[in-house]
């Protein structure tokens, strides 16, 4: 294609650029192996930040935080208001796909081990970020009052009850100050359209700031192509790409299932409603039903393990000092992660099937224990291969091709076999969760095959045995 | 006109019809198609943007397919399915 052709989209570019001087942007140019939607995630979270400032902008004109006027004022917005649905539908399915892709970016960063030196600070800036998108979410559930949200906050801070003095009284007078709904809903509105977005932009400018000091995390590939490209037009085209299409399925979603809301909050309804949180705290909410946490102290300790999770994941980067970042050559770590996203993925799943309901001890040690157990053997079982395939200094295409051919049968077998034991017990355990002898021993034979058929598997990956093969 | 002229310039013509047919849309009865249709303008953006990034290097087809395919998507369930 000649040159000449091409130089009305140029002159298009070039022309905006003298106006506007992108390319004399501070912005640091960014590897070409940056350009893959991974290494985004937590920018289109930002982007979907931006989206739910102007939709949140939007409603707040037509919104009242009062008890009283809270619900009508929202169904007002959905019925009566020009795009009123669409921007409610946008801000909701947007806050569930900007905890998603925290979720996801805080994932990928693990396995990756971004959090490495020299980028300690950034995964903490980043998790503060990812607490204050919860709180987001968390605040803003409330904000229709509906039976079902004021419900689940009022659990929500019956559990704070639980917590010793002078803790519980903090948290409490900053939450819900003296405990009338309108101190509550008030507090929650300020939290929601002020004091966690202004959290969140100033961790977004700290942390864009260390970005550019940096730079992009380092591919675990040697041969990733480092060529730079500039941050205008090609960084920019590209984050804006991703953005649309990201942006435009949010939209086909939000036209196909628009959003729907439960009656106004009152007593009598809320009898007859089983509270239930959002779904991104179902995981939470599943394991505060444990029979070992109830009561007081059961709660407190329930608390404090949610605590000590958050503080480990915060504070990871002087805790896992290693410098390896391959989740291959780390395989402690990474089986951990694999560990914890199963079992929130398990928990989550569980905790929307069984709304209200309580679950047994029995069934809680075999749906969570399961998981582990299983989990655990495949990693041994990879990380058996790859020491193999890694002593035996293999080109990697020969390497994949070797893992290939000699995994591929057994392995395959003994994924198809943990899938149905999993999914098997969990779902036994879900149906029988009031008969717990059935589901104990059905569950039990489960874990016995499983038991069996990994050893078998173990054996038959010994990489003795291979080589025999 | 090269082809990726020509075919920008598609583009930017089908987002036009889509812009004035959602502009005339009900803002209170047909939310939903105007959610569709702003679907659809967003991936055919996307797709222009596809096609300057790569401009100087081979584009693969298979992703301009999916975004095509995306679009009549959005348009079926726009005429068809959302109101």
């Amino acid at each position: 294609m000649a040159a000449e052709e091409k130089s009305t989209i140029y002159k298009i570019v070039d022309w905006i650029d003298s106006r506007f001087g992108f390319s004399r942007t501070i912005l640091r140019p960014a590897p070409r192996y940056s350009l893959s939607p991974t290494y985004w995630l937590g920018a289109i979270a930002f982007v979907v930040f931006l989206l739910q400032g102007v939709t949140g902008i939007l409603m707040m004109q037509y919104y009242v935080p009062s008890p009283d006027k809270a619900y009508e004022s929202t169904m007002q917005i959905v019925s009566s208001v020009s795009y009123g649905l669409f921007l409610e539908t946008v801000h909701l399915y947007g806050a569930y796909s900007m905890i998603l892709l925290a979720f996801l970016h805080l994932v990928r960063g693990y396995f990756v081990g971004v959090y490495k030196k020299p980028r300690e600070l950034m995964w903490i800036v980043g998790m503060v970020m990812g607490l204050a998108t919860l709180a987001m979410g968390f605040t803003g559930y409330l904000l229709p009052w509906t039976v079902i949200s004021k419900s689940a906050v009022d659990v929500s801070i019956g559990l704070i009850n639980n917590l010793p003095d002078p803790i519980r009284g903090m948290i409490i007078y900053i939450i819900a100050g003296t405990g009338s709904d309108e101190e509550l809903l008030i507090r929650f509105f300020s939290f929601h359209v002020v004091v966690l977005p202004v959290i969140i932009i100033l961790c977004f400018a700290i942390k864009l700031h260390m970005f550019e000091v940096h730079g992009a995390s380092e591919p675990l590939s040697e041969e990733a192509d480092r060529r730079e490209v500039r941050w205008f037009p090609d960084v920019l085209v590209y984050l804006l790409m991703l953005s649309f299409v990201f942006l435009s399925v949010l939209f086909l979603i939000s036209a196909v299932f628009p959003a729907e809301f439960p009656p106004k909050f009152s007593p009598e309804i809320a009898a007859q409603y089983a509270p239930q949180p959002e779904w991104y705290f179902l995981w939470m909410y599943q394991i505060l039903k444990i029979p070992i946490f109830e009561g007081k102290t059961g709660v407190q300790a329930a608390l404090s393990l949610f605590m000590l999770i958050a503080l480990v994941v915060t504070f990871l980067p002087f805790i896992d000092r290693s410098e390896k970042r391959n989740p291959m050559e780390r395989p402690f770590a990474t089986t951990v992660g694999v560990i914890a996203v199963v079992e929130i993925v398990i928990l989550t799943i569980w905790g929307a099937l069984t709304p209200g309901k309580g679950v047994s001890l029995d069934a809680a040690i075999i749906i969570l224990g399961l998981p582990i157990l299983i989990v655990g053997l495949i990693s041994r079982v990879i990380y058996m291969r790859y020491q193999h395939v890694k002593a035996l200094r293999m080109p990697k295409k020969f390497a994949w091709e070797f893992i290939e051919a000699s995994t591929s049968n057994n392995l395959l077998l003994f994924f198809a076999m943990s899938f149905f034991i999993v999914v098997g017990s969990c779902s036994i355990s879900m149906i029988t969760m009031y008969t717990n002898t059935f589901s104990l021993v059905l569950n039990t034979i489960s874990l016995l095959i499983s038991l069996i058929m990994s050893t078998l598997i173990l054996y038959s990956a010994e990489p003795r045995n291979l080589i025999r093969r | 006109m090269d082809r990726f002229q020509a075919g920008i310039f598609a583009i930017l013509i089908f987002q036009l019809v889509v812009l004035a047919y959602i502009f005339y849309l009900d803002p209170i009865t047909s939310q939903n198609k105007f959610a569709a249709g702003l679907s659809a303008e967003l991936t055919a953006s996307a797709i222009i943007l596809y096609l300057y990034k790569n401009i100087r290097e081979d584009y693969d087809q298979e992703w301009i397919a999916a975004g095509i395919a995306f679009i009549i998507l959005a348009l079926l369930l726009m005429v068809f399915y959302v109101r």
